[in-house]
């Protein structure tokens, strides 16, 4: 999901993650109706939300951070086998305050967090937040990777090439409402207008179909 | 708004979904994933989602706001009628009212304590957890 500031994405994520009511429609997961779920049991049935700033505990180490996660009835030692085996530069780094390692590190510890959970459905919010592009790229890399064991991902970013090439769909939300979606290829062309302003043609079309969630 | 979790290889790049943002991931092989899929679907249709318009928590916490008044009113009551009379039989079901009214303002405090702490308690872990995470904190 993109789009420009203030448009929404995060509460939209934050919608569907039961931490906020919708003003009106409903969010559906697995085909049933969980508008109003609590985000507790959501989160305990594998739904999961990495929020923009990552989430983790920069006075805790690497380690006790993912312990944080060892409540769906797996070890901490199987925790940190599997963080490390997605991350392996988070292995050395077990013992080490989170805040004290590098933008890029602690997003991993956010996503090695996630996983580790063996989520169904991820939820990002701004991966690309204070990172280079290079780190980017490689975060990226890795998302794909998730969603290719069968997770099912929605990133929001306000960034949008890194995301477009890993995404198999794309959605442009302005002012609470798509105004496109569709394959990545189409709404990178469809991006400038929908950011300042004037989407292209389909793009209005859709909008005032009135199918755009609010 | 809708998430479709797939239990059936979808090709990449496929024909979006116009009803917003539908997510569908990419299958590869592997049946680890799929049962993932269809235990999620499975776990998400036994959840109990309350009614966010039956304001539950607010009518128990009024509950025991109510009880915890009139406890200590019966068992007040109870006192007087006890002292007024010198009919033991009387001054015996003085004493039963009096106990039901400390049992109600017991039961009330219970009541009230739970589902007026409950969001107090939320309240303070969630600032606690927010301190935490600030750098520096």
């Amino acid at each position: 999901m993109l789009g420009p500031n203030g448009a929404g994405k995060s509460t939209l994520l934050r919608v569907i993650s039961g931490l906020h009511q919708p003003s009106a429609g409903e969010v559906l997961l697995g085909g049933r109706r969980t508008t109003g779920a609590d985000p507790v049991d959501l989160a305990r049935r594998g739904l999961c939300l990495i929020p923009e700033g990552r989430g983790i505990f920069p006075t805790l180490t690497v380690r006790e951070n993912l312990w944080m996660m060892t409540y769906r009835g797996v070890s901490r030692a199987q925790v940190e086998e599997r963080a490390v085996a997605r991350f392996p530069r988070l292995g050395a780094r077990l013992d080490q305050p989170a805040g004290t390692m590098s933008g890029g590190e602690q997003q991993m510890l956010a996503l090695a967090r996630a996983i580790v959970s063996e989520p169904a459905v991820l939820l990002l919010d701004e991966l690309s937040m204070g990172l280079a592009p290079r780190v980017v790229a490689d975060l990226y890399a890795t998302v794909r990777a998730i969603a290719d064991e069968h997770v099912t991902i929605i990133v929001v970013e306000q960034f949008a090439a890194a995301v477009l090439e890993v995404a198999d769909t794309a959605a442009v939300l302005v002012d609470g409402r798509f105004v496109a979606s569709g394959r990545p290829a189409d709404i990178a062309g469809q991006l400038s207008g929908a950011y300042l302003g004037g989407a292209s043609a389909p793009a209005r079309d859709h909008a005032s179909s009135g199918d755009g969630a609010r | 708004m809708t998430i479709e979790t797939t239990s059936t290889p979808t090709a990449a790049g496929g024909p979006a979904d116009q009803g917003g943002a539908t997510s569908t991931t990419t299958a590869a092989s592997g049946a680890a994933g799929v049962s993932r899929a269809d235990q999620f679907r499975a776990e998400i249709a036994t959840l109990r989602i309350r009614d966010p318009r039956a304001r539950t928590e607010l009518v128990l916490l009024r509950l025991g706001a109510a009880l915890l008044v009139v406890g200590p009113l019966v068992s007040l009551i109870a006192y007087f009628v006890s002292h007024s009379t010198t009919n033991p039989l009387q001054q015996r079901d003085a004493i039963v009212i009096a106990l039901i009214g400390v049992a109600v303002t017991i039961g009330g405090a219970a009541v009230f304590v739970r589902y007026s702490m409950a969001a107090f308690l939320r309240f303070w872990l969630a600032r606690l957890l927010f301190d935490r995470q600030r750098p520096g904190a």
